[in-house]
């Protein structure tokens, strides 16, 4: 197990790496030096080449991205152009948020959608499983931001329930938290029902039921758990597709995250902050996946290490 | 001589499989349509496009016509969907938006199965080292979140729906190549495949004309999935401001722009937003009934 798990965290490394190098280049290659932006349009040569010098933007492109990776593994993702402050301080202001909210939109999530997806997969071609996997279609066809949008319509304004925007009081988490939960447990009841259906089809279910098993304890105790291991390794998955999603929810609801945070500094072209939320970010979705991966070979004992 | 002796074989055996393969597709084409949600999703699609190809002629007033007298005005004769904050027409905007939808998808969707079709054909097809590198790529491509990565490149290149497409095409191929390239290496492994290489046919005839044809069911399905996502994706980036820009009448950016307004004046979210949904909706119903008899492995 633990040699599976030292493989998985090797394998993350080259798409650390990619990673690392897709950030780069794409910030590095883009129009718009940042020394126009700290200098202004009207600076002195003298102060540009300073400048230059500062960020290191003089050296070759290889040697920037050494000392870019550099900078990484020792924890400095730079200095934001307009704050004046290191990145990763900005960035572990922010960060708790995100994870606050990414925990509990998945817990959510997975206590909404494993029910109704078992359910619809028991009840299967009744109006029960019509009406959720209904549902389901639908969730999975509303844009979260739209979905956002609506919830915030219904509850913050028409019935004035909660709090329109902004973060703080546990109120300022349930219309996010819904939002995120009831969109991913849409894509998540549709794999729990494919799952169970799976299961139910198999011989040993048909062999439980000619042993004159009860219905119920075929069920929940032999299909339910051998349905449970392709959607437990979801639970990894869910996680970093949330933490990427942070970037559209934080925006809708005004929420001070790093997604937020990533998306004003575009706008404000304050790159290293980009850069530097993309890369934490990215990195929790990849452990997410890693996550996964551990899961997976941690309840199917059929998995080699 | 010899070769042409194996040309006259070809053409021979090409007619009775081509005819035995359409005989099978008319039959599943015909459940096919029997199929209620498959007929919905097909219809919505087709009025989409009606409207997307007509959109001139079925909005009332031009896009980025500005109103000022009649700002935020609620859905009345005049305005069917109502106006936004600088008195445009919701319903010609979002009629005109159609064409975006439309073709940031197709073009996202294209883009990305080009891009996979290569890679996938090259890597399923001749394997070993070139197969390890190509996959090594994908892997990390598909590891990587597809939101962040299309954000980061369109920092970089700029907002706009040119580089949003790009963006999102850069980041969305690897699905295409995985699945291409399984096809390839299972159809490999066949034995028609194995006769075609007897036969001393040119690897490009080979893929083309053998290979290709019986991975499409697979393609086309994923294709058909792929375009939803490709909606909303191009809806949801718009709406953070980093695809269409004003007055491009996106469906995202038209949600965007009503943010501010949604107490006084929610009609500028709601129809755009209802129409984005019932289209992606459709997109999947149609999605999800055409992967299951073309290719019910994947559901």
């Amino acid at each position: 197990m633990l040699r599976y798990i030292i493989k998985k965290l090797l394998l993350m490394i080259p798409a650390l790496l990619g990673l690392t190098i897709i950030v780069f280049l794409i910030l590095h290659l883009s129009p718009g030096s940042p020394v126009d932006l700290i200098a202004g349009p009207n600076a002195s040569p003298e102060v540009r080449e300073n400048i230059e010098k500062k960020l290191g933007l003089d050296q070759s492109l290889h040697a920037q991205y050494f000392t870019f990776i550099k900078n990484i593994l020792t924890g400095d993702l730079g200095t934001s152009i307009l704050q004046n402050r290191s990145v990763a301080e900005i960035i572990s202001e922010r960060i708790r948020i995100t994870f606050e909210l990414g925990i509990y939109a998945l817990i959510f999530s997975f206590v909404i959608s494993i029910p109704i997806g078992v359910i619809a997969a028991i009840k299967r071609n009744t109006m029960a499983d019509y009406v959720s996997m209904t549902g389901a279609l639908i969730g999975l066809s509303l844009p979260t931001f739209l979905f956002g949008l609506l919830l915030l319509y219904i509850f913050g304004y028409k019935l004035g329930w909660l709090p329109l925007s902004g973060y703080g009081t546990y109120q300022h988490l349930i219309l996010p938290t819904l939002t995120v939960g009831l969109t991913d447990a849409a894509i998540t009841a549709r794999m729990v029902r494919s799952s169970m259906l799976e299961q139910i089809r198999q011989d040993y279910i048909r062999t439980a039921k000619s042993k004159g098993l009860r219905e119920e304890k075929i069920l929940f105790k032999h299909a339910l758990k051998n349905a449970m291991i392709p959607i437990i390794t979801l639970f990894g998955m869910r996680l970093g597709l949330i933490f990427g999603g942070s970037v559209i929810i934080e925006t809708v609801f005004s929420i001070p995250g790093i997604g937020k945070l990533m998306v004003d500094s575009i706008f404000s072209r304050d790159y290293p902050i980009v850069q530097g939320s993309i890369l934490v970010l990215a990195t929790l979705v990849l452990i997410g996946n890693l996550i996964s991966d551990i899961l997976y070979a941690a309840v199917d004992p059929r998995i080699k290490y | 001589m010899k070769e042409n002796y194996l040309i006259q074989q070809d053409n021979k055996l090409e007619p009775e499989h081509s005819s035995y393969e359409s005989s099978k597709q008319l039959e599943l084409f015909k459940e096919f349509l029997s199929n209620k949600t498959a007929i919905f999703g097909a219809a919505i699609m087709f009025i989409t496009i009606i409207t997307a190809i007509f959109a001139p002629v079925i909005a009332p007033y031009p896009y980025d016509y500005i109103d000022l007298p009649k700002m935020l005005t609620p859905p009345n004769n005049e305005h069917i969907f109502g106006t936004d904050d600088l008195g445009r027409d919701i319903f010609s905007r979002v009629v005109y938006g159609t064409r975006i939808s439309l073709v940031v998808g197709f073009g996202v969707v294209a883009l990305s199965l080009l891009i996979g079709l290569v890679l996938g054909v090259i890597a399923g097809y001749f394997g070993g080292r070139i197969d390890s590198i190509i996959m090594g790529i994908t892997d990390i491509f598909g590891s990587l979140p597809v939101i962040l990565l299309a954000i980061a490149i369109i920092a970089a290149l700029g907002p706009n729906l040119i580089n949003l497409i790009i963006a999102m095409a850069l980041v969305s191929w690897s699905r295409y190549t995985r699945l291409i390239r399984a096809e390839f290496l299972s159809l490999r492994e066949q034995e028609f495949i194995e006769a075609t290489r007897v036969l001393g046919m040119s690897s490009f005839r080979t893929i083309f004309k053998h290979m290709l044809p019986n991975a499409m069911a697979p393609i086309i399905v994923l294709t058909t999935m792929e375009f939803p996502v490709a909606i909303i994706s191009e809806a949801s980036l718009s709406f953070l401001g980093l695809g269409a820009q004003p007055p491009t009448p996106s469906w995202g950016s038209i949600i965007s722009g009503g943010r501010m307004y949604i107490v006084e004046a929610p009609w500028i979210i709601f129809f755009p937003g209802l129409l984005l949904a019932i289209l992606v909706l459709a997109f999947n119903l149609f999605g999800d009934s055409l992967r299951d008899f073309l290719d019910p492995r994947l559901k």
